[in-house]
C-alpha cells in the first residue's frame, strides 16, 4: 500500500520534475520535439480528468446539501438544472454560439444569462467600494496618508476630468499630472512589484525543489 | 452641529448607492465629452507595432478574460482588432479561459464583419484549449498538435489559407494577450515570449496595470493597454471613438465621487475631533 500511495507518486514527481527542469539546459529542439510535446499532451489529458473530478465533486457536495436540507439547499437544485440546460443546449448547438448571424441556444444562454449575471456580480463591487471607502478609509496613520496621496494623484491623473482640473489649478508648477502618475507607477510601484516578484520566484523555486525531492509532501494528502 | 456630523458619517448606504448610480448613468445618457485624454507611451507601443507590420502579416490574439472583466477588456480588444483589420492584417483568435470563448468569438466575428473579412482567409478562430501554460509551450513548438481543428467549422487548420506559413508561435508577426488573470499576460511572457522569442503586446485590467508594468520596462512587452483608459487612448489613435471613450466620463465622475467621499469623511472626523470637543 505504501508503494502505491507514497513511493510511486514520489518517484513520478521526482523523474518528471528533474526532466522538465533539464529541458531548459539541453538543446531546445530535442527537448521540444520529444519531451515537451508528449508532456503537453499528458497535461491536457490530466487537466481533462481534473475537470471531470471537479464536476463530480461539485455534484456530490450539492447532493449532500439537498439530502441534509441545509440552509439554502434550494439553490443547489439550480446547480443541476443549470448544468442540464447548458449541456443539452451545447449538444443541440454542437458547441457553437452562433450559426451565421443568429445566436444558437448556447449562445443565447452565454450572452443573455452568463454574460449579464457575471458582469452584474462584478459591477455590484463598485457600490461596496464607494460605501466602504466612505465609512472605513480613515487617514489616521502615515501609511494611510501615503496610500491616500498615491490614490489621489493616480485618480486625478487617470481620468480626463482630473487632467483638466490639474491643468487649471496647478499650471504654475510646470509639471503635468501624467508626469506625476507615470513616476508613481514606473518608480515606486514597479520597484515594489519587482521585489514581490523576486520574492515569489525564489519561494516558488524552493517549494518546487522541496516537492521534487520529496521533502514537501502535503500535495499527496494526509494518508 | 455635532448631530449633523454624526448623521453624515452614518449616512445610509442606499444614499451612497444612489449617488453612484447617478454619476455612472448620467454621463451615459448625456455624454460630457470631457477633454484631457492623453496618449501614453505604453498604449502607443501596441499601436506602433501593429502600424509597423506589413499587409497580410498574421497576428495572434488571445482573449483571456470572462464577462466579469468585459467592460474593461472588450473595448480595447475591439479597437485593436479594428486597427488590425483596417491595416489588412490577418487575425487568429483563441482563448485560454473556459469562460472566454463566447466573448472571443463575438469580438472577432463582429469586427471581421465590419471590415467584410472572410473566415479562413482573413481571420480564424482556434477556440478554447484546456491547459494554460501547457497550451502556450505546445504552440511554441507545433500549433497543429494543440489546435488540430478550428472552433467554428471544425475543419483541420491546415485547410485554411490564413494558416499558410504558420507552424508555431514564432511565425506570428505579433501576439497580443488581453488578460484578466491567470492564465494571462504573465503566462504568455514566461512560457511564450521569453521561451520562444516572439513579439508580445498586452491589454490588462486596471488592477493588473501595476503588476504588469515591470514587463514593459524590461521590453518583454512591446506595449500595454491598461483598462478602459488605455482603450480610450487606442480608440483616439485609430480615430474611432466607441465604448471606452464614452465610458471615461462615467469612470471619471465615479472616481471623483470616491475621492470626494473619502475627503469628506476625514474632514468631518477632524472637525469633530479638534473643533467640536
Amino acid at each position: 500500500m505504501m508503494l502505491i500511495k507514497r513511493y510511486i507518486p514520489l518517484a513520478i514527481v521526482f523523474v518528471f520534475g528533474i526532466m522538465t527542469l533539464a529541458t531548459y539546459y539541453i538543446p531546445p529542439k530535442l527537448a521540444q520535439d520529444y519531451y515537451l510535446e508528449t508532456m503537453n499532451k499528458w497535461i491536457n489529458i490530466v487537466a481533462a480528468f481534473a475537470f471531470l473530478l471537479a464536476l463530480l465533486s461539485l455534484f456530490y457536495s450539492h447532493y449532500n446539501k439537498i439530502k441534509r436540507k441545509v440552509d439554502g439547499w434550494g439553490y443547489s437544485i439550480f446547480v443541476y438544472i443549470g448544468f442540464l440546460v447548458v449541456v443539452v443546449c451545447a449538444i443541440k448547438s454542437e458547441g457553437q454560439l452562433m450559426t451565421g448571424p443568429a445566436l444558437t441556444s448556447l449562445g443565447w444562454i452565454f450572452r443573455f444569462l452568463y454574460n449579464t449575471l457575471s458582469a452584474s456580480m462584478f459591477a455590484v463591487l463598485a457600490y461596496y467600494i464607494v460605501s466602504t471607502a466612505f465609512r472605513s478609509f480613515r487617514i489616521k496613520t502615515l501609511q494611510a496618508f501615503v496610500l491616500f496621496m498615491a490614490a489621489l494623484f493616480f485618480i486625478i491623473g487617470k481620468v480626463p476630468l482630473g487632467n483638466v482640473l490639474w491643468n487649471k489649478l496647478f499650471f504654475w508648477t510646470n509639471v503635468s499630472i501624467s508626469q506625476v502618475t507615470d513616476w508613481i507607477i514606473n518608480v515606486p510601484s514597479v520597484a515594489a512589484k519587482r521585489g514581490i516578484m523576486i520574492g515569489i520566484a525564489v519561494g516558488a523555486i524552493v517549494t518546487s525543489l522541496k516537492i521534487i525531492f520529496g521533502i514537501e509532501r502535503q500535495y499527496m494528502g494526509k494518508d | 452641529m455635532k448631530n449633523f456630523f454624526d448623521k453624515l458619517l452614518k449616512l445610509d448606504r442606499r444614499i451612497l448607492f444612489l449617488l453612484v448610480v447617478f454619476v455612472i448613468v448620467f454621463p451615459i445618457f448625456k455624454p460630457l465629452k470631457l477633454p484631457g485624454i492623453k496618449i501614453t507611451d505604453a498604449v502607443k507601443g501596441v499601436y506602433n507595432t501593429i502600424e509597423s507590420l506589413p499587409e497580410n502579416s498574421v497576428i495572434l490574439v488571445s482573449f483571456d478574460f470572462d464577462p466579469a472583466s468585459k467592460p474593461e477588456l472588450y473595448p480595447m480588444a475591439v479597437a485593436v482588432l479594428r486597427h488590425a483589420f483596417k491595416k489588412n492584417l490577418k487575425v487568429i483568435g483563441m482563448t485560454l479561459w473556459a469562460t472566454g470563448p463566447g466573448i472571443a468569438d463575438e469580438i472577432i466575428t463582429m469586427t471581421a464583419r465590419e471590415y467584410k473579412k472572410e473566415y479562413g482567409k482573413d481571420y480564424l478562430y482556434f477556440g478554447y484549449q484546456v491547459g494554460g501554460y501547457a497550451v502556450i509551450t505546445g504552440m511554441g513548438t507545433d500549433i497543429y498538435k494543440i489546435f488540430s481543428k478550428d472552433a467554428k467549422k471544425g475543419s483541420p487548420l491546415e485547410t485554411f489559407p490564413v494558416m499558410q506559413g504558420i507552424k508555431s508561435l514564432k511565425n506570428f508577426a505579433y501576439v497580443i494577450d488581453f488578460g484578466a488573470g491567470d492564465p494571462g499576460i504573465d503566462t504568455w511572457i514566461a512560457y511564450g515570449a521569453d521561451k520562444f522569442g516572439f513579439k508580445l503586446g498586452a491589454g490588462c485590467t486596471a488592477v493588473n496595470e501595476a503588476p504588469t508594468r515591470p514587463y514593459l520596462q524590461t521590453k518583454q512587452l512591446t506595449g500595454l493597454i491598461p483598462a478602459m483608459k488605455g482603450a480610450s487612448e487606442y480608440e483616439i489613435l485609430i480615430k474611432a471613438p466607441d465604448k471606452a471613450s464614452a465610458g471615461m466620463d462615467a469612470i471619471g465622475l465615479g472616481h471623483f465621487l470616491i475621492l470626494f467621499l473619502v475627503i469628506l469623511a476625514n474632514v468631518v472626523l477632524i472637525v469633530q475631533k479638534y473643533l467640536l470637543t
